[in-house]
């Protein structure tokens, strides 16, 4: 879901243009120092017109003011933008509508218009809208978006069993929730209130970048004023104006007016993923990402694993096993059980209401054991997890052409299920992980981008090389517990990677904040979106692949406009000076041609202020990144924004002196 | 142009490019190598310390060895046997030997006694250019080291600099002097009678030795005050070659010592190459300057327009100033390329040391600029460039211009005008780029100008040096990331080349237009 805000309307632009003309008030303009310098300089250049006063001077005077209110206007557009877009997210329906019991009467409202202590009901297939506690009732809940524990967990009322938890499903029965926590949607609230404060605060990049563009504006300014003195040393007269106006073309406004814009668009694109970052720097981390660790379940696979096959040893026949695996399952709610007896039911069309068995006693599945099974007269049929099924049995008694096929499974990314009757193995069930569509490109783009990933996952190695190889992963962590995906990200940190995560479960809260960008699905529980740094509001973990390109673009956005303000100067020296000196020369020294020393002076000035105006829309857009080797990234950008930062500037002062050329 | 100068120029260029990364190779096993029981015997006797420093411990035996030095030579020059010298001449002349500058407001071999010479000047023609170098290799250090608190022994990297690079190859240099006729010898003066009959008092004394290390280790003092158009210090064409290659060998050796020490050998080729390049470029204008208005104007006759220029850009372009013509009657052109060289910051080639340093500091504002634009984070070889690094980058590449600029912005002010704009920037940025070399030097030798530029060498020494020490100490403590950002390839070279210019150019073009281009457009004036 993309919520978009269209870039120009009307009563937006008002809204920007009055703000930027609040903003001429230089006590607001005491965070962009280049700004406030350009503000000094056309209070200069106004002064000077007290004792010296021409059509021309006024001119440049006027586009000396001009600048300074276009400067403005791109961060007061961007800041519109960026609250028309909080706006929007939080008008839009994100939200799970809670079954709210007020009255003994049901009532349906937003989750994020639960309060703590309000009373809600959720019946089988229903969301819970909210963390809180079971106050009546017993189901079964799915909770395997925030554990990864694929079996359905028993929530009831009482001591233990009671708490539950924002995001999860109910599976079975019906629950009365008293809510305990703010709801997932009201924590969103807070984060999304958030963003506006966080947009004021400069990152490091930021700062370091506006410590560069102070220097280079003090040297001008000692620059200009030497020249100043050299020619009144050497008997060259030059006005206040002309100074004035050199120096406001040479300090970086281009850069210093869009930078704050830069970083607020930044933020806002990443919005319109509809994920929240809870700063700015967070974004810019994940630019810097080298290493990606995401779990299995919801990123590469479709949550559940699938029965896909009946392998069975002999003498059994596969109908037999499918047989014995069916009724086995019948005491089996997690949805692994549910497919092997769909599985069974379409092959061999068993019935579970017309089995004829009498005195049975089921054994159900329990997280613990991993094993479920049926026991009747004569018969005891387990299943389960192909070590704990061994460990019941015998050791010679698991048939040895069974461990080729265990393999076998294993190798194809699968995982296998053994099956025995009265201690004697009939086969295996080959569950199969049903794998998203489209990661191998996204893989082999994060591949290109030069970003390690490294799946967790709770199965086995062979299992987890074989998915790593098929969606083209570099790396994987087999058996991962809390404890090893904490060390795994530490060494790589201490390895100088910088690693981002994507998780859900409390059990990734203490990795999630180890991490430097930790994605949150919004879905997650409270303790993992405390952790993190970002929330996603639609539960995608892949899109974390989003949030890095939109830091990356970020950074790069930043880069490519400094490099061309400052290689915008260039052509300002050729314009300008021989303008200045040109007098003291015996020949021509205007190499670019230019209609008067005037008609240079104030087409530079014309230039400087319209280019703000020119990159704004790419300000707020981003430089789009390309997942290309950093050696060729740099190269067309270079190319672009370098030469083009060369280039521009001597065709746009041209032609602007064309038209003025004719009134000064 | 002959094809003669063709084959100087390029054997020069072809000589420089062999050589340099064999010194580089030996610098860095010298550099490295461990303490040898003779060394420990002397560090032991001089109650050094030979730990590891961290960076206020590393500047602080830097500054004491200064300031020593300083106490030192002026009251050495004070007691001048052969001519009396006042303190502020004393302090000018110290200082600018201590910083590595040798502005030298007198004559020497009138003024100064043998015992001034060999043991003030010669002393610190030795120990200037090792402070240079020490810096530089703790700033290397704390670019390849991680996590760590130090970055380096000072009198480790000091004593290894001057015993094992500057005296055998000082040695060597004398010695060929020597053999091509340069004098070396005690003697005060040489009374001889001229062809013409009349009597003629030559001066004398220890020319070869003093010439060797003034030009290898970057002070460039001449110890006469013709300095290498004297046929004594510099007597054939061969010398003259020869000297134009030392001046360059140490400041491009370690370029290379540092692509080794780093462990990227392409890292040191790049900035080798960009020294190179700027080098030719500029050697090129400043031909044609002279070329243009066809005259041997200012040059040394013996050494031809070719072997003139070369000492002359070989001394502006590193921090050495020694000289062979008069720059104040050479082509304003070829004067003022000489001066941007200066302007540069004394980075293309530069002095030993500093020049390396100086260039890495624009290698980091480069890597911050377009870093960015590949999507990360500015990293120099996995050091992150962030404010606290930023911030004595941008103090010391730009300090020394404003300075410059700001301190000529003052003799114009208050100055006669019997100076011009471009004598005065000459000066300027020759002091505060500690370089040495003069523009109508003898009219700056008021005591205040004495003092001014006594000043001004001061803080375009330490404005760079003491930034380059805390810069080294906080790299050093970082942590290394992951590098992507290639420092190793041409393109970067090229990066680089814009920035130097962009930055200098923004600084300094509209003050070379009001100096010596008017100057040199007007003369071109004249001709046609």
């Amino acid at each position: 879901m993309k919520s978009k805000v269209s870039v120009l309307n009307a009563s937006l632009l008002r809204k920007a243009t009055f703000e930027a003309l609040l903003a001429l008030n230089p006590l607001r303009l005491t965070n962009n120092p280049v700004i406030l310098c350009t503000w000094l300089g056309a209070l200069i250049a106004t002064a000077s017109l007290a004792w010296h006063f021409s059509v021309f001077e006024l001119q440049v005077v006027l586009w000396l003011w001009i600048t300074v209110f276009f400067a403005n206007l791109a961060e007061s557009l961007a800041t519109c933008l960026g609250k028309a877009q909080v706006e929007s997210l939080r008008r839009s329906k994100i939200s799970v509508v809670a079954r709210r019991f007020v009255n003994n009467r049901e009532e349906h409202v937003p989750a994020n218009a639960l309060n703590v202590g309000d009373i809600v009901v959720c019946e089988a297939g229903d969301y819970i809208p909210a963390d809180g506690d079971v106050v009546e009732g017993i189901a079964s809940v799915d909770e395997s978006a925030i554990t990864g524990e694929s079996a359905p967990v028993i929530r009831e009322s009482g001591e233990d069993r009671s708490s539950v938890t924002g995001g999860t499903r109910v599976l079975s029965d019906r629950l009365l929730i008293r809510v305990t926590f703010e709801s997932g949607q009201s924590f969103l609230n807070r984060m999304i209130s958030l963003i506006e404060s966080t947009k004021r605060h400069k990152t490091p990049n930021e700062q370091a970048l506006s410590m560069l563009l102070i220097a280079l504006t003090v040297v001008l300014i000692v620059s200009v004023f030497s020249i100043y003195v050299f020619a009144q040393y050497i008997g060259l007269k030059i006005s206040i104006i002309s100074l004035v106006a050199l120096w406001i073309c040479l300090i970086p406004t281009t850069i210093g007016s869009l930078l704050i814009a830069i970083r607020i668009a930044g933020m806002d694109r990443l919005l319109q993923f509809n994920v929240v970052a809870k700063n700015g720097q967070a974004i810019e981390t994940a630019g810097n990402t080298s290493i990606l660790l995401f779990d299995k379940t919801g990123t590469i696979t479709l949550g559940n694993r699938m029965a896909a096959e009946f392998i069975p040893c002999k003498p059994h026949s596969t109908k037999e096993l499918a047989h014995a695996a069916f009724l086995a399952s019948l005491a089996d709610e997690t949805a692994e059980g549910r497919s092997i007896m769909a599985l069974a039911k379409e092959h061999y069309q068993f019935d579970e209401n017309s089995q004829s068995i009498v005195d049975a006693r089921f054994v159900a599945f329990s997280a613990s054991t991993r094993v479920s099974g049926i026991d009747f007269p004569g018969n005891c049929i387990r299943k389960g997890a192909v070590d704990a099924i061994k460990a019941q049995t015998k050791k010679d008694q698991f048939p040895q052409e069974l461990e080729q096929c265990i393999t076998n499974v294993c190798q194809q990314g699968g995982t296998p299920l053994a099956v025995i009757k009265n201690n004697e193995v009939m086969g295996i069930i080959y569950l199969k992980d049903i794998i998203k569509t489209g990661l191998k490109e996204r893989f082999s783009k994060l591949y290109q981008m030069g970003i390690k990933t490294v799946m967790m996952t709770g199965d086995n190695p062979l299992t987890a090389a074989a998915i790593t190889a098929e969606v083209g992963i570099s790396d994987f962590m087999a058996e991962a517990t809390p404890e090893t995906k904490l060390l795994e990200i530490k060494r790589a940190q201490h390895q100088g990677h910088l690693v981002a995560m994507t998780g859900d479960g409390t059990n990734d809260a203490p990795a999630l904040a180890q991490s430097d960008v930790g994605l949150v699905m919004s879905s997650g529980t409270q303790e993992a979106r405390e952790a993190g740094y970002m929330i996603d509001l639609d539960n995608d973990p892949s899109k974390i692949l989003d949030v890095i390109t939109t830091g990356k673009e970020l950074l790069m956005t930043r880069g490519a406009l400094t490099t061309f303000s400052l290689a915008n100067d260039v052509a300002k020296y050729f314009a300008i000076l021989p303008a200045m000196f040109g007098s003291l020369f015996a020949f021509n020294i205007d190499l670019m041609g230019l209609g008067s020393a005037q008609s240079a002076i104030l087409s530079s000035v014309i230039y400087n202020a319209l280019i703000i105006v020119f990159l704004t829309p790419l300000a707020l857009k981003g430089v789009s990144y390309k997942a290309l080797p950093s050696r060729i990234v740099l190269r067309n950008n270079m190319l672009i924004y370098g030469l083009g930062g060369i280039v521009a500037p001597f065709v746009g002062i041209k032609l602007i002196d064309y038209l003025v050329r004719h009134w000064v | 142009m002959h094809l003669y100068d063709f084959y100087l120029g390029a054997g020069f260029i072809g000589l420089l490019a062999t050589s340099s990364p064999l010194l580089g190779a030996y610098m860095h096993f010298s550099f490295n190598r461990s303490i040898g029981p003779a060394e420990a015997r002397l560090y032991r006797i001089s109650q050094l310390s030979t730990a590891p420093m961290s960076w206020k411990q590393y500047l602080k035996a830097l500054l004491s060895i200064q300031l020593m030095s300083l106490i030192f030579m002026m009251a050495i020059f004070l007691l001048n046997s052969k001519a009396p010298i006042s303190l502020d001449l004393a302090f000018n002349l110290a200082t600018s030997f201590i910083t590595n500058t040798a502005w030298q407001n007198i004559p020497g071999e009138s003024h100064l006694s043998h015992f001034s010479q060999m043991i003030a000047i010669t002393t610190q023609n030795f120990m200037a250019p090792a402070v240079g170098t020490a810096a530089l290799l703790a700033l290397t250090r704390g670019i390849f080291q991680t996590d760590s608190e130090t970055i380096g022994n000072f009198w480790v990297d000091f004593f290894r600099m001057i015993v094992f690079i500057l005296l055998p190859l000082s040695l060597l240099l004398a010695l060929f002097l020597v053999s091509q006729g340069s004098i070396q010898n005690l003697a005060s003066t040489l009374e001889i009678s001229t062809l013409e009959g009349a009597k003629q008092i030559l001066p004398m004394g220890p020319a070869a030795s003093q010439t060797a290390i003034a030009a290898l280790g970057g002070n460039g003092a001449g110890f006469f005050s013709q300095n290498l158009a004297h046929p004594f210090a510099n007597p054939t064409g061969l010398t003259n070659w020869v000297l134009a290659f030392s001046v360059m060998l140490i400041p491009a050796s370690l370029a290379h010592y540092y692509g080794i020490q780093i462990g990227s050998k392409k890292v040191g080729w790049v900035l080798f190459s960009v020294m190179l390049c700027f080098f030719i470029a500029f050697f090129a204008i400043s031909f044609l300057g002279t070329q243009q208005l066809n005259s041997l104007e200012g040059q040394e006759i013996r050494f031809g327009n070719l072997g003139s220029l070369l000492i002359a850009h070989a001394a502006t372009a590193t921090a050495n100033g020694t000289m062979n013509i008069a720059p104040e009657s050479l082509s304003p052109l070829s004067s003022a390329v000489m001066m941007f060289q200066m302007m540069l910051g004394e980075i293309i080639f530069g002095g030993s040391g500093t020049g390396l340093y100086g260039l890495l500091l624009f290698s980091m504002l480069t890597v911050f600029i377009a870093g960015l634009m590949i999507g990360r984070d500015p990293e120099y070889l996995g050091k992150k460039i962030q404010s606290a690094e930023l911030k004595w980058i941008l103090f010391a590449l730009m300090l020394p211009s404003c300075v410059t600029l700001l301190g000529s912005a003052y003799t114009c002010w208050v100055g006669s005008t019997d100076k011009t704009l471009f004598e005065i920037l000459y000066n300027f940025a020759s002091n505060v780029g500690t370089n040495g070399s003069a523009l109508s030097g003898f009219k700056f030798d008021s005591s205040s100008d004495n003092i001014m530029f006594g000043v001004a060498m001061w803080v375009g020494r330490l404005s760079t040096l003491i930034p380059v020490l805390i810069l080294a100490g906080i790299l050093s403590s970082k942590k290394r990331i992951e590098s992507i950002f290639e420092v190793s390839t041409p393109l970067f070279g090229l990066l680089l080349t814009f920035v130097i210019l962009m930055i200098n150019g923004l600084t300094f073009l509209p003050s070379l237009l009001l100096g010596p281009l008017n100057e040199y457009a007007s003369l071109l004036e004249k001709l046609s």
